[in-house]
């Protein structure tokens, strides 16, 4: 899949994940690569992009082993912009389905 | 590579950061290394999938710069995030394409060097022969100093001709043994390049 194209979707993704429950930066990872293949390294510049941008806040939580681990955590901002990516989304799914389908209206 | 090295390059590759800014990134992949290989990840795996740590600083620096662009609109920002996307993937190209436009220039110079040399060699060569067909020099009057005369004028203007074709020959097999290298190197070069990329 393009590159530019993956790393846009990728902020959707996060936002989502992050709209259900909160995450440590490697769930992250792994809730994404679940079903997305990516690099992910470049998961953690996008988060703290993110985060300046004041979609989410962190806060530190204990783990059952090794040190605590960092949170991140919706703000409301952050939900309306997940919400607005979303629907955006799937205008976007849409319009594409009818193109690939052949039903643009010939 | 391991674990630590990996962390080490990592913050010398964010030299240069906010101090905090800086710590808390290498949190963030400590974390990462740590979180992983509780779950069962071998440390190679976790390495190939992190991608190299210079690569990881530019992308930090890059969303850096461009939200300094957006924040502070001004063309000296604008030109730092510019640079800094090229950074990513085209800089090796932008700043490479100079010295790499001149590095064709010169070779085409020593071809241009070879053939005129060769052509000047058969030039005199032929030069010399007519001379001693007609038995006169009328083709360059000045080469004829004092107390050369006939004969030794004729061998002298052959031999220099015979001398700087095979010089012209000389240098034009050392211009395709450059050309070969210039090529393999420009190849490695680009399969470099290709490397940089996909790991972004």
């Amino acid at each position: 899949m393009n590159i530019q194209f993956k790393k846009g979707v990728l902020e959707l993704c996060v936002l989502s994940i992050l709209s259900h429950r909160d995450c440590y930066g490697y769930e992250l990872v792994q809730e994404i690569s679940k079903n997305i293949t990516i690099s992910e390294g470049t998961i953690y510049p996008l988060l703290r992009r993110l985060m300046d941008d004041g979609m989410f806040t962190t806060y530190l939580k204990e783990s059952s082993e090794g040190p605590p681990r960092k949170y991140y955590t919706l703000t409301a901002r952050g939900r309306q912009e997940q919400a607005a990516l979303a629907a955006e989304w799937r205008r976007f799914v849409t319009g594409v389905n009818l193109i690939v389908e052949g039903e643009h209206g010939e | 590579m391991n674990k630590q090295t990996y962390l080490t390059q990592l913050k010398s590759a964010l030299s240069g950061m906010p101090e905090a800014e800086r710590s808390d990134i290498l949190y963030d992949y400590e974390e990462h290394f740590d979180a992983a290989l509780e779950s069962g990840e071998t440390e190679e795996a976790i390495l190939e999938q992190l991608g190299r740590p210079e690569v990881v600083a530019k992308q930090f620096r890059l969303s850096k710069v461009i939200q300094r662009a957006e924040e502070k609109p001004s063309s000296v920002n604008l030109f730092r995030a510019v640079l800094a996307s090229i950074g990513l993937g085209l800089f090796n190209i932008i700043f490479i394409l100079g010295p790499y436009l001149a590095l064709v220039g010169i070779l085409v110079a020593v071809y241009a060097v070879a053939v005129s040399l060769i052509v000047a060699g058969i030039g005199l060569v032929f030069g010399g022969v007519v001379a001693a067909v007609t038995g006169s020099v009328a083709f360059a009057p000045a080469l004829i100093p004092a107390g050369i005369v006939g004969g030794t004028l004729i061998v002298a203007i052959l031999g220099a001709g015979v001398a700087l074709a095979a010089l012209g020959g000389l240098i034009f097999l050392a211009a395709i043994k450059l050309t070969q290298l210039f090529y393999q190197v420009t190849l490695k070069y680009l399969k470099l390049n290709v490397k940089i990329i996909k790991q972004n």
